[in-house]
């Protein structure tokens, strides 16, 4: 391994340690140095170049030793770059892909690339024609994902933002998706817990998760994102279709906004700096549908913010909003409802995932929108106590039960085609019982029929796709009840 | 005018040491009696307060304390903004070779140059050249042999 004196050697240049501010250091020389640049000091500790002023480098440091006023630091020459290959499904890395279990041993991939890329430009970029299904049926049917599409999760901390997630990436990953689940800053408990429900779900080969935790310096934090999204591109180059969960980018503009009043920039609204934007936006970029060798591969991102207290009118909130396609909003009121997953449909948006859906599934999402938003209202107005009319009181009911089935334990993934036959089934009043968890548990039975069973799925994937709209479709499952819907024992 | 001063520095350290003479001579400038050169004041400080007071005198300031505080911080700004080079030689050097290494710097770079010394018996012979803004150049004996050797590497296996 080089040493600082081989570097000083190589490049001709050498730097000495004036001031160090917490994480930042400001060192006087290296004349050529670039920003985002490595650099190495005496003590063997790396650094990274945050931004040249006339006679000062502002280095940001990548390990949490201490560096002294007078070290020397030399050039690298290189920008940060992470080792990128199949070796590292299954693995649990930090953002410069070194192994965090020390049982594991990984064969270390030979092909390397640098977290900080421009974005692909149009002219690779494809229209996003098809769903990503998130086994999650309020999500699947009313806020549609593409591939491809940058889709926020948005919601205050311990309303089942996580939960969605990892179900979205034991749906995705069976469907043969590469999953990377970035946890900037999470505690390592958490770290431990979303590696095992990897496990437990038999999805880890196709998953890698690249964390940091809140006792790693704040520059592998920052870099956390940007290392997931590398990984994501490498699979993307080679034609897989690739999910990157980025959980979550308040805790990566919190850690920004640290380094930048350490490095005193000027601080903007709620203190974060001015290019707080820009951060963000350049790492979303990155995702999308692109053309790969004549083929449509696409890079889905779901990066998820934290409210506070329910304001997503919050700097972050509207900055994340303005660069995503969408959002999914877990509402903490719905939540304490004990609604699950507690997603507001209504808060919800999404910008393409429309485009993806068959025209049977756009039909129910319009049918469904505009019931939920009639049963709301006669709700409210029910807590009136007026006297309700026949009409009303089903339609309450109605709404009641289609709520109850888009009730959904975070252990379970229902298909998107199964929760469209299902909710056609409720909807079309054949369905006497009223015990939401009995039909809850007949529709489980019915997704693992799915999963399991070939030649059910072809025939329910075919009649939910032969199907022109929602009244059609009400029709073709009226005619094959007993195909469909078997009676289990 | 202020060359002839300046070509009194040739290290940091007599650079340091005549920095804090002008700053302690700006501090006690309108004191009555104040003594500027104590009896263990180095010979280097000593030639420097002479020179000093001939600028002044030539200056035609000597009673006007206004005027000799503006020349004093204008002195102390130049001093200041002297470029250094930190040298790594293998031998103490002798106050000639310092003064021609000066006069060599300032007759081919056309600055005045100040150098910051360090002796390092490691690198065997030469010297390692660091400038201000960072620049390494190493023309040490040391990497000449271990290039030589690197160089003859295959051939002495």
């Amino acid at each position: 391994m080089k040493t600082i004196n081989d570097y000083v050697e190589e490049t001709g240049e050498i730097g000495y340690v004036k001031r160090v501010v917490n994480v930042i250091v400001h060192a006087h020389g290296l004349p050529s140095v670039r920003p985002g640049e490595i650099v190495i000091f005496e003590n063997g500790d790396l650094g990274k170049v945050m931004s040249l002023g006339t006679e000062i480098v502002e280095i940001m440091i990548l390990s949490k030793k201490s560096i002294k006023v007078g070290e020397k630091v030399a050039r690298t020459g290189n920008s940060i770059e992470i080792p990128v290959g199949r070796q590292l499904l299954g693995q649990v890395i930090d953002p410069f892909g070194t192994p965090l279990d020390n049982n594991t041993i990984m064969k270390r991939p030979k092909i390397s690339r640098p977290i900080e890329v421009l974005p692909s430009g149009i002219i690779t970029r494809r229209t996003i024609k098809k769903q990503l299904d998130t086994g999650v049926g309020v999500v699947d049917l009313m806020v549609p994902i593409g591939r491809g599409q940058r889709q926020l999760v948005l919601g205050d901390r311990k309303t089942g933002k996580t939960n969605f997630l990892l179900q979205t990436i034991v749906s995705a990953s069976r469907a043969g998706n590469i999953c990377i689940y970035a946890a900037i800053g999470k505690k390592k408990i958490d770290i431990k817990k979303v590696q095992e429900y990897f496990i437990n779900n038999n999805v880890m080969g196709n998953v890698v998760i690249t964390a940091s935790s809140p006792q790693d310096s704040p520059g592998v934090i920052f870099n956390t994102p940007y290392s997931a999204m590398t990984i994501a591109e490498y699979f993307r180059d080679q034609g897989l279709d690739t999910l990157v969960i980025l959980d979550d980018l308040s805790t990566h503009a919190k850690f920004h906004r640290e380094l930048s009043l350490l490095a005193n920039k000027f601080p903007g609204r709620n203190s974060y700096p001015g290019d707080m934007f820009y951060v963000h936006a350049k790492l979303l970029e990155r995702a999308g549908n692109f053309a790969v060798n004549d083929k449509e591969v696409a890079i889905t991102c779901m990066p998820v913010v934290e409210s506070s207290e329910g304001d997503i009118a919050g700097h972050i909130q509207t900055n994340a909003m303005g660069m995503t396609d969408g959002h999914i909003y877990f509402d903490s009121n719905l939540f304490s409802e004990g609604r699950r997953p507690a997603i507001n449909p209504f808060l919800s948006v999404t910008r393409v995932g429309k485009q993806t859906q068959s025209s049977s599934k756009r039909s129910i999402n319009r049918e469904l929108l505009s019931f939920l938003t009639l049963y709301e209202k006669l709700r409210n107005f029910s807590h009136f106590g007026a006297e309700l009319t026949e009409s009303v009181r089903v339609t309450l009911q109605s709404g009641e039960k289609i709520l109850g089935i888009f009730d959904q334990d975070p252990n379970i993934i229902i298909p998107s085609n199964i929760q469209t036959i299902f909710l056609t089934l409720i909807w079309s009043g054949n369905v006497k019982e009223t015990d939401m968890k009995k039909l809850n548990r007949y529709r489980e039975r019915l997704a693992a029929l799915y999963t399991d069973n070939r030649s059910y799925r072809e025939y329910v994937d075919k009649i939910v796709f032969s199907a022109k709209s929602f009244n059609d479709l009400l029709s073709i499952v009226q005619a094959n009840l007993r195909q469909l819907f078997p009676s289990f024992q | 005018m202020e060359q002839n001063i300046l070509n009194l520095i040739n290290t940091s350290e007599e650079k340091e040491e005549f920095i804090n003479f002008l700053e302690g001579l700006l501090e006690n400038i309108y004191k009555e009696h104040f003594q500027p050169i104590a009896k263990d004041s180095s010979m280097l400080v000593k030639n420097f307060w002479d020179c000093l007071n001939l600028q002044i005198a030539q200056r035609k300031i000597t009673n006007n304390k206004e005027e000799i505080e503006k020349f004093l911080n204008s002195l102390l700004q130049e001093i200041r903004k002297l470029s250094s080079v930190k040298l790594t030689i293998a031998l103490s050097p002798t106050d000639e070779l310092i003064n021609a290494i000066g006069k060599w710097a300032q007759k081919n770079l056309s600055q005045k140059i100040i150098f910051d010394i360090e002796v390092d018996k490691k690198i065997l012979g030469g010297a390692i050249i660091i400038s201000d803004e960072g620049r390494f150049m190493d023309y040490s004996l040391r990497r000449k042999i271990d290039y030589v050797f690197s160089m003859k590497e295959p051939v002495l296996r």
